[in-house]
Formats: C-alpha cells, structure tokens, sequence
C-alpha cells in the first residue's frame, strides 16, 4: 500500500514538471504548428539563469521571477528573428528550432560548466510533511500545488478573456483569425513568449527537484512531446492529462520494469495513437 | 554509356560526367589522401547510405521521417549483439540489421502514418526518441549507456584484413555503390513514380486510384532497411555502438544531410553526409566550440539554402526555372 | 443510352462538418450514359458532393452506390477501380512532373506496374504510348515534354479532363472543367465534354450555365446542401423558384 501511494505521489509531483514542460509545448504547437526542438533549452536556460540568481541573492522567489522573464524574453526573440518569415514550412523550421538548441546548450556548458547543479531551496520547503506512515516533501506538495495553480490561471485565461479567446480563434483557424482583425503576429509572439516562460518556470523548479545537468534539455524533450501527443495537441487540459498520465506511468514503470520503463512509455502513446490520432483532447 | 541508356534513366550528360568523376576521386583517394581521411570518408559513406534512405522519404515522398535514426541504431545493436554476444558472421550480421531495420520500420510506420504533415514529423521523432530510451534503459540487451564495445571487423576472406582502414574502406564503398544503385533503380522506377506523385499531391493520387498509404508504408519499410543495413555497417565501422547513435541529435543529423545536400537529389543527401561527417570531427580540431558551429549550419541552411546545395547548382545550371 | 441502368445513385446522403450540415439528404439517381449538370449558387454543397462520391470525404449518414454496388464504406481508389474518374475544380496535376509524366502516373493508377521498383518507368513504352494518346485527345501532344506548372490554365485544365479518361472510366465526375477559363477557352472545353464517349456517365459541376445547358441532359440544382429542383435544361432555365435562389450571385 505504502509502495503505490509515494508512486502515485511521485508521479503526480513529476506530472507537474512535466505539464510545465508539456504546457508551454502544446501552446506554441497549437497557435504555430511549430514544433519546437528548443524547448527543452528554455527550460534548460531557465534553471541556469534561476540559479545563478539564486546563488547570488539568496532569494528563491526572484531567481524565479528573473528567470522567467529572461526565458519568455528569449523566445520572442526567437519567434521574432528566426521562426516568423517560416509559416508553415515543418521541415525547415525544425532545422531552426534544432540549430538554436544546440547554440543555447552549448552556451550554457562555456557559461555553467559541465558539472551538475541543485539549488537549496528555503527550509520550509526541504521539509518533509508527516501524515500517519507517510512523508511527503513540502517541495513536490508545492510542486503539484503551483502547477496546478498555473494551469487554473491559464485555463481561466484561455476560456474567459478576450485576449483569451483571440488565443483559441488563432489556434481553430489562423486565416479566420486574421480575417476577424486579430493581430496574428502578436499572438504567437506572445504565445511563443508565453510557452518559453512556462518552460523557463519548470527549469528553475526542476534544479531545486532533480538537479540540472547538461544534457537534460534533449532528455526532458521524449517526455513532453509524448504529453502533447496523449493529451492532444494545443490543449492545455490534454497537457495536464498527458503529464498525469506520463508522470505515473513513468514512475510506476521505473519501480516495476526499470529496463523496459520506456516501452511502458511509449505504449500508451501508441495506442492513443491507434485509437485517437490527435490525442485525448486533441482538435481535428 | 550510350545516349539512349542515359535517357532511360533521365540522367543528363553533364550530370553523368559528374558523377563518373566523383567515382573516380572515390577509387583512387586512398592512394593519395592521409589515413584519417580515408577513415572519416568511410565514415561518410555509411551515413551516406541512411541520408539517401532518408531523401526516399524527406524527398521524394513528402514523408518528414524525423525519426529515421532510430532505425539506423537497431541495425547497429543488431550487428553489435549478433557478433559480440552470438559470433555471428558477417553475412548473418548484415541480414538480420536489414531486417530488423524493416521490421521495426513495419511495425512503427502504421503508427506514424495515422497522422500527416507536422503532426507526422513529431511523432516519428516521439517514437525514435522512444527508441533511445529503451536502448539506455534495457541494459541487459544494449548494456545501457555503456553501449556495446569491441566489435570486431568483419572477417570477408580473399586474404583481405578489414582491420587496415584502407581495406575497410573499399568494402564500404562497394556497399554504398551497391545502395546508391538500388535507390537509385527504386527512385527511376514505376514505384518512384508514385511516390513522387504523392508528394506533390496527395489527393490526386487517391482519386487516381492508388492506395496512398500502401505506398506510404512500403517506403518506409524500404527506407527502413536500408537504415538498417547502413546501422550494420556501422557497427563495424565504430566497433562501439551506444544509445546516443539514436539520440535526437543523430536524428536531426540525418535531416540535416538530406537538407543540406538537397532534398530529392538521393546523391545530395550524400553530399550532405560527407559535409557534416567532415565539418564534425574537422572543426573539433579547431575549436570546442564546433556544436556552434553546427548550430550555425542548421540555421543557415534552413534559412536560406532549403533545396540544398544540389538545388543551388540545378538552378544555376539550367540557368533558372526555363519551360523546355 | 440505356435507360434502365443506374450508374449513381445516392439516398438521403449527409455531411456534416461540426455544427454545419454541408450536404442534406441528397438524393440522386443518374442513369448510365446521362449527362446530369449540378448546378446552385456558392456553398451550395455541389463541391462536398463530389467528393462524397468519390470517396474523398466520408459521408456522416446515408449511401451512395455505383452500378448498384454500395460503396459508402469503400476507400477513395477502390472507387476509382470500380470505374469512377475526377477532376478537381482547382488544378489539382503534378506541378513537376512533364505533361506525359502526369498521365503516365495517372494511367498507372489501376494497374500492378505501380509496383514495380527496380526497372525504369521510362522502358514502359506501352504507358507512354497512352499517354500520348489521350494528351493529342485534349490537344495536347505538342506540349508533353513541357514540364506542368510552365503550362497556361487554359491547358492544364485540358490535362486535367485527360488525366482523368485514362483510366477508361464509366462514371466522370468533373468539377466546374471551365473554372477561369477565357471565353475562347471555354468554347474549346465545351466541345471536348461534348465529344466525350456517349457511354460514360457525366456529372458536371457548372456555374457557366452556358456550359452546362450544352453539355447536359438533366439538370439537379443544390441549395445549402440540399436538392432543389431537378429537371431537363429548359425546364430549370424557365423555373422562377431557381433564378430566385441565384439573385444577387454571378451567371
């Protein structure tokens, strides 16, 4: 009993990071039909930059809130300089997006170095919590708990805004939506900033998690694109699923069969696949 | 070659003469080039081979296979296991990667293909990404991260010692002569055809009254076989073999060549091969900084050079698009 | 023209696209031989139709049947197999590929060469010879070597109608053959349809009702996806109700 309650609570604590990975990845995908090989380097980027400033100002909440910034800054950049003129042409810009991650993963190992990194969280949340026979870290209960916050903002956001609404118009019919005077471009500037940052958000989560390391980036990067693919592509519900769905499976699958954890993976991708190729909440 | 056999094939003179020349820099270099230049054009010759498997797919068919690493790497664990674990010979080695290659092609297309367009580029990646993760996971079978080691070169008798590079190096270029035909034969043929017809359009061809994904699916197997030949051949070449040859840097890689080179060229891809093989281990030289500079290739050849160098020299060959 | 045999027959066809209802309980009978023009003002469904027909949509309720088979469940090329051609009403040919490329891909549509992957397409003689054939039908052989998309609308739209007849079809469905084209043109075209094969079946999508009213024999008209009015050319160009659902459309 002890061994599936701390899996699922492991599980669901790693859905979190997962749905910031997968969240921001669905978005963009969704407004852009971009799929963005450089994502796992904004989060990558953000928990250096988180870091670093934490390091340096002993302060864990700006280390956040910096990191973020610089991570959403970066994707606009991105979006802006490389992506734009590529509408709709997958192949080449797969090629940006991959030559932009190896830049930034490179740049991060001259920056940072090649050793892994943690960062020490504040001591109420190294904590443990105790109920009956049970501990549960404070960190991973913050964890699913912030995650879960975000993803009520954001769903609020995307269904009861009209900046919102213009998000959703874009994702449904780009043509329409420019039709209606919907300034396109700003969208997926923002989306693309907005999908960055949430990425940037898990990154710093994840040095006080798991640690950050070199490499990590194009790790992280299976599990999101397999969120997106069970949960739909463009739906932020469907990436809470697919996270819950990735986290507990891969946690179960590590405990119980750690040589095939990644079939155990890649199964129920391939049988959402077979049944419902555009995922659990996918559109068209 | 007479004019007619040429025009059977739809190759011009002026492409003929090219290529002859190319074979003949293929042959004679060894002789006149340094060794680790023989080794890294060896190297170059077996990515060849997977990039113009790739091109049958990226190029000629339409299909963003994203993925096509992974069928690369289980050809080489094929090799690898077969040969440190079972023994086996070289022929065995080579059948049972070209298999495995298809059959995992076989089995992972019907996936893939339930989706189209983007939606086809990133799960092809998902599932090679896949792929990866079992070969670092299933450490009994692949030996994890550690990969396989010391496999040793193929023993093909005639008195020849594929441990001296120069040896070794001709054995490849007769494989990947022998590949380069058959693709080739494959591209020029009825089957070609069709698959070029479905990269232009699609629906035309269903109301035409093919059966789309039947076609879609027997390139992949095909290509997939090739993968795995070429991941063989490989596995020779490095005598090492671990996840990371299916990782999503190989698989972009492979996208890069067949970019790079010129997609629907099926020879740019090799040309695409020989550039990034050499541009890896030459700029490593200079600077460790060199993922930069593949970083900047990617960025350049997406941005401004996206038919590739061999579209490049088509354009300026016929003088720009002329009706004839 | 035998009268008799039903060459397509659609009952109560439905398709709906979300909250839309493109096409509404279509029904429709054309006999063997019949040159039967669908004609209605834009949206009208007339497009969807066609391709509900050919296989290219699944319909969401109803049947359709070829020659009395019922083919509502078959895939797209078994349709074509069983005789049915197309054209599509934006230029829909292979933009690479030489005049005579196209039509040796289209006329190897239904045949076990397809499959062939190691000979040259180009030592078929006998698919060129086809070709040709069917390009000097449509007035084309001069321009087989030319390379598609370097070719004028006006005959790329000729190619569109051989692509289709090589093939030997029974049923054409040919989606607006005159769509941009010029006066001239269009003349030209008419006179191509009319010196099709008495024995295949013609569906004709038409908004040029001069066109329409030459080729056809029986007139169906659409409106928001559901039939309207049926009748012989004099008959729909005398109905008041049908003219009234044009007013304010173009022809």
């Amino acid at each position: 009993m002890e061994f599936w309650v701390n899996q699922t609570f492991n599980g669901i604590s790693y859905a979190a990071l997962l749905f910031l990975l997968g969240g921001g990845f669905t978005l963009i995908f969704g407004v852009m039909k971009i799929t963005n090989i450089a994502h796992g380097s904004f989060y990558l980027v953000g928990g250096y930059i988180g870091y670093t400033v934490a390091s340096w100002s002993g302060n864990f909440y700006l280390a956040f809130l910096v990191a973020c910034l610089a991570v959403c800054l970066l994707g606009m950049i991105m979006e802006r300089w490389f992506l734009r003129g590529l509408a709709g042409q997958d192949l080449r810009q797969m090629l940006i997006t991959m030559g932009i991650a190896l830049f930034l993963q490179d740049l991060c190992l001259v920056i940072w170095g090649g050793n892994p990194l943690t960062l020490t969280v504040p001591s109420y949340l190294a904590q443990s919590l105790k109920l009956g026979a049970y501990r549960f870290p404070v960190l991973r209960i913050a964890m699913i708990l912030g995650a879960g916050l975000l993803f009520a903002v954001l769903w609020w956001f995307q269904e009861k805004t009209r900046i919102g609404a213009m998000v959703r118009a874009a994702v449904d019919n780009r043509e329409m939506a420019e039709g209606l005077g919907i300034k396109v471009p700003l969208v997926t500037l923002g989306v693309f900033g907005l999908g960055a940052l949430l990425a940037g958000f898990g990154g710093v989560l994840g040095v006080a998690f798991m640690g950050l390391y070199p490499g990590l980036d194009f790790e992280l990067l299976p599990f999101a694109f397999v969120v997106v693919i069970i949960g739909g592509m463009g739906s932020l519900p469907g990436a809470l699923v697919g996270a819950i769905i990735v986290g507990l499976i891969d946690n179960f699958g590590k405990a119980l069969f750690p040589e095939l954890s990644y079939f155990t993976l890649f199964a129920p991708m391939a049988l959402v696949l077979a049944v419902r190729p555009t995922g659990l909440f996918g559109k068209g | 070659m007479s004019a007619a056999m040429l025009d059977r094939v739809r190759i011009g003179r002026p492409t003929a003469w090219i290529l002859l020349a190319a074979l003949v820099v293929l042959v004679v270099a060894p002789h006149l080039l340094p060794q680790y230049v023989v080794i890294l054009l060896t190297q170059s010759l077996v990515y060849a081979i997977v990039a113009m498997s790739l091109d049958v797919l990226i190029g000629y068919s339409g299909l963003g296979s994203l993925g096509h690493a992974a069928f690369f790497a289980i050809g080489a664990y094929a090799t690898a296991i077969l040969v440190t674990q079972h023994q086996g010979g070289f022929g065995a080695a080579l059948l049972l990667s070209t298999v495995a290659g298809a059959l995992a092609s076989a089995v992972i297309a019907p996936l893939a293909l339930r989706a189209a367009g983007i939606y086809f580029l990133m799960i092809t990646l998902a599932i090679a990404m896949c792929v990866w993760g079992l070969a670092f996971r299933w450490v009994s079978l692949t030996g994890g991260d550690n990969g396989i080691t010391s496999i040793p070169r193929p023993e093909i008798g005639f008195g020849l010692d594929m441990g001296v590079a120069v040896e070794f190096y001709y054995l490849i270029l007769l494989f990947f002569l022998a590949c380069l035909l058959l693709l080739f034969l494959l591209i020029r043929s009825p089957f070609g055809q069709t698959l070029i017809g479905i990269r232009d359009s699609e629906s035309r061809m269903q109301v035409l009254g093919y059966n789309v994904w039947l076609h879609k699916y027997l390139a992949m197997v095909i290509a997939g076989a090739f993968a795995g030949l070429a991941g063989s051949l490989y596995a020779y070449f490095n005598s090492f073999v671990s996840p990371s040859d299916a990782n999503i840097g190989h698989c972009m890689e492979l996208v890069l060549m067949v970019s790079l080179g010129g997609p629907g060229t099926l020879v740019g891809a090799g040309l695409g091969a020989l550039i990034i093989v050499f541009l890896k281990n030459m700029v490593s030289v200079y600077t460790k900084r060199w993922l930069m500079v593949l970083a900047a290739v990617y960025v350049v050849t997406a941005l401004y050079a996206p038919e590739g160098i061999m579209g490049l020299f088509k354009r300026s060959a016929s003088g720009g698009d002329r009706p004839k | 023209m035998n009268a008799q045999r039903i060459a397509v027959e659609c009952r109560e066809l439905t398709k709906r696209f979300g909250g839309l209802e493109a096409v509404r309980r279509v029904d429709l009978r054309v006999f063997a031989g019949e040159r039967r023009a669908i004609i209605g003002p834009n949206g009208a469904g007339k497009t969807t139709l066609f391709r509900l027909i050919s296989g290219e949509f699944p319909a969401t309720s109803g049947a359709i049947s070829l020659f009395g088979r019922d083919i509502t469940a078959m895939p797209c090329h078994r349709r074509t197999a069983l005789g049915l051609g197309r054209t599509f009403q934006i230029t829909n040919l292979f933009p690479t590929m030489t005049a005579a490329d196209n039509l040796v891909t289209a006329a190897m549509g239904l045949s076990r060469t397809k499959f062939s992957m190691l000979r040259p397409l180009a030592t078929y003689g006998s698919l060129y010879t086809l070709a040709d054939s069917l390009l000097d039908k449509v007035g084309m052989l001069d321009k087989r070597d030319t390379v598609l998309k370097f070719l004028s609308h006006g005959e790329q739209r000729q190619i569109e109608i051989a692509m289709a007849l090589i093939s030997s079809p029974q049923v054409l469905l040919l989606d607006e053959p005159t769509a941009g084209l010029s006066p001239a043109e269009s003349t030209m075209m008419t006179a191509t349809l009319q010196a099709l094969d008495p024995a295949i079946t013609i569906l004709i999508i038409e908004h040029d009702m001069d066109v329409a009213f030459a080729v056809a024999s029986r007139i169906t008209v659409l409106h928001q996806g559901a039939p309207f009015a049926e009748g012989t050319p004099a008959e729909i160009r005398n109905n008041a109700r049908v003219q009234e659902i044009y007013f304010g459309s173009e022809e």
